[in-house]
């Protein structure tokens, strides 16, 4: 509730701000660039810090590079078909749009620098809305389809907000399997957005 | 290109760092409010830039369409993939 309220909070901030006072176009891009590093940097200390968290990846084996790749790639296909088919979106901006997995704090200002601001609001809403339906979907995914599936729906917040959750559904038969699958995402998003755009 | 390496740099740089016993008590502790404020900021530049813009603003109900269907697409392909893939390495003889 207090994370929702901060998102919503700085969102709206920004957004009034931007109403009010006149900000030349591409004027933050420089800022927003240094900042996306400090978070980048700031994602591999925190999980750097999880001291248990390689041999937690490391005991699952061969699922341990199954369900992300598989999950990974079912999302990036499905979102960047959906947008480049039926939204008309290049190529390059579909598939980026599918490669957030579902972490909304990233994939909105990620985009809005690298593609500009309505692409960031499509991401930015789809991967809230995608967190929200995992919310709602997961305890019914896992106890009558599967548990890979539901971890699968949790995308790259299967490592925190939809963790207890998971735990929760699963009897945490899931929860290393959850962790390992959000933590691969986690480290994947913040290269295979800007990938899109790089040639 | 270069992008992509600097920010897989970057995270590599912070796990090693935050992965070594000298420095780990420390990364917990300033691990998540620097991210936490580093969202913050990116989210107050990704309000800005929508505010600053009128005509997305008129889009609103337009691309929100869009997001509930891309939300849709990418959670249920997510789903079905591992749901086939599993049933397929079941299958293997």
């Amino acid at each position: 509730m207090i994370m929702t309220l901060f998102v919503v909070g700085c969102v709206g901030l920004g957004f009034l701000t931007g109403l009010i006072a006149d900000i030349p176009v591409g004027a933050l891009d420089a800022p927003i660039l240094v900042v996306l590093l400090v978070l980048v940097f700031g994602v591999g200390l925190d999980l750097g810090a999880r001291g248990d968290a390689w041999q937690r990846i490391r005991s699952l084996g061969a699922r341990l590079l199954f369900l992300p790749v598989v999950s990974a790639v079912g999302s990036l296909v499905g979102v960047a078909l959906m947008a480049a088919y039926v939204w008309g979106y290049p190529v390059r901006q579909a598939c980026a749009l599918g490669s957030a997995f579902g972490w909304y704090s990233l994939s909105g200002p990620f985009l809005t620098h690298l593609a500009g601001p309505e692409v960031g609001a499509v991401a930015f809403l789809s991967d809230v809305l995608r967190e929200l339906t995992a919310l709602v979907m997961i305890p019914l995914v896992a106890r009558y389809v599967g548990s890979a599936e539901a971890v699968a729906l949790g995308g790259a917040t299967s490592m925190d907000t939809t963790l207890p959750l998971l735990a929760e559904a699963t009897n945490g038969e899931a929860t290393p399997l959850a962790f390992a699958h959000g933590v691969i995402l986690a480290l994947v998003v913040p290269v295979l957005i800007p990938f899109w755009f790089s040639f | 290109m270069h992008l992509v390496l600097v920010l897989a740099m970057a995270t590599a740089a912070g796990w090693w760092l935050g992965s070594r016993p000298a420095f780990g008590p420390t990364a917990r502790r300033w691990g998540h409010p620097v991210m936490l404020a580093a969202i913050g900021v990116l989210l107050f530049g990704m309000g800005v830039s929508l505010g600053s813009r009128p005509e997305i603003i008129s889009q609103m109900g337009t691309l929100g369409l869009r997001a509930v269907s891309l939300s849709l697409a990418g959670g249920v392909s997510a789903l079905l993939a591992v749901g086939v893939a599993r049933r397929l390495w079941r299958k293997r003889p």
